[in-house]
């Protein structure tokens, strides 16, 4: 058995027993941690699967901002209803276990059938590989999200925004919780955030401008400025408000609104809709794409419409 | 020779993360926890590094790798100082409740 096997192996072994964990832990805290660490390890395999852009996405939002909105809404929890937040074990009903059963088997069965597979020619993967140079885009996962599969990541933003709305719907008349952390206004506290936030700022820009080439793009642009703007709201920097912006609901749509402008703008010039515009149109497209996800990932924290400067 | 060193730069620094994580699931208090954890680990994230960078060989790659470890231990001295703070303010309570 080769080094690198057992490492898989033992990667698999590990995101296994944090599902596990996740799924049948003892304390809702406990299992919230977990599920973070699950993100890591995901994001681990992603990388060693040779994906850097879902590596990055899982990182970035699956380990990182999940795991704040949940740990904001179990601090939530604890201020509506202390006992079912600290409550012991978890209801298992034999159904879950039938559930749990049936997609183990599910997903084995896929994952043997495609073992098995052969490789067929002139597959997706390699027209896509071929077609890329013609958009002059280096990333093929850029291509596959902005070119040849757009209409998925225009119909993926709305649902983005319709989740946001859902939310919004859902959290109207629940009573304001600020989730500053204690101890905010320590110095130490404030160094950290004048040294994330410009980085953070610069990583976000590194990752929208490199995304045509490389590993990055508009989500996981997007997704580290939201960290930021977490950040700011648990240092209370920014406060949740509860007066709708314009600005701020521009900032919403404004990804929606690129994506259907990328898609008609093509026909302003006589062409089909959705023809290809060009690497600048996709960068545009892709910053707008950024600022929407920031600003609704930002807001589902922050569990108010807008937001306003804090006392500094 | 230079795979040499940064083998035992990395062996030495997977040392320190397992001394890390020994003392963060043996040690008694929350606070010999911290101390475990953060000194180990930041520890051996820079040996690691160092390891890294010298297999790479590129300055470019052994700048990125330093920012990303001076990135750690940003995060890991805020937030031990954090809770370290926070557990002592509840240590405090419990005292006066008690």
């Amino acid at each position: 058995m080769s080094a690198q096997l057992i490492v898989d192996v033992l990667l698999g072994l590990i995101l296994v027993g944090l599902a596990a964990q996740v799924a049948i832990g003892q304390h809702l805290f406990r299992a919230i941690v977990f599920y973070v660490a699950f993100g890591l390890a995901m994001a681990v395999i992603w990388a060693r699967l040779g994906a850097p852009d879902l590596a990055l996405a899982d990182a970035a939002i699956g380990a990182g901002l999940t795991g704040a909105l949940m740990m904001v809404a179990f601090r939530r929890l604890v201020e509506i209803d202390p006992k079912q937040a600290q409550a012991q074990g978890t209801r298992s009903s034999t159904l879950a276990v039938l559930i749990g059963v049936l997609a183990a088997g599910m997903v084995a069965t896929i994952g043997l059938t495609a073992l098995t597979l052969e490789h067929q020619p002139g597959h997706a993967g390699l027209q896509v590989m071929a077609a890329l140079d013609d958009t002059g885009l280096g990333n093929p996962i850029t291509g596959v999200l902005l070119v040849f599969r757009g209409f998925d990541t225009l119909i993926e933003m709305t649902v983005l925004l319709t989740a946001f709305v859902g939310s919004r719907v859902m959290t109207n008349r629940s009573r304001l919780y600020v989730a500053t952390i204690a101890g905010f206004q320590l110095p130490l506290v404030r160094t950290l955030v004048a040294v994330i936030l410009p980085l953070a700022a610069l990583i976000a820009m590194h990752l929208l401008w490199i995304g045509s080439d490389q590993p990055g793009g508009a989500f996981q642009a997007g997704s580290v400025l939201a960290g930021a703007g977490v950040l700011l709201l648990l240092t209370g920097t920014l406060l949740p408000a509860s007066k709708s912006r314009a600005l701020v609901r521009l900032a919403l749509v404004a990804g929606v609104a690129s994506l259907c402008a990328l898609v008609l703008a093509p026909m302003l010039r006589g062409e089909v809709a959705m023809a290809y515009l060009g690497r600048g149109s996709l960068l545009f497209a892709e910053a707008l794409m950024m600022v929407s996800i920031a600003t609704s990932l930002t807001l589902l924290f922050a569990g108010r419409p807008s937001l306003k400067l804090g006392r500094s | 020779m230079i795979d040499a060193l940064a083998l035992a730069f990395l062996l030495s620094g997977c040392f320190f993360i397992f001394a890390g994580t020994v003392g963060m699931l043996r040690l008694p208090d929350v606070y010999c926890r911290l101390h475990a954890l953060t000194k180990a680990d930041n520890l051996g994230l820079l040996l690691i590094c160092v390891s890294l960078s010298l297999l790479d060989g590129r300055v470019r790659i052994a700048l990125l790798l330093l920012l990303i470890w001076l990135l750690a231990l940003l995060a890991s001295t805020v937030s031990a100082h954090l809770i370290a703070r926070h557990s002592r303010a509840r240590q405090a309570s419990e005292g006066d409740g008690g």
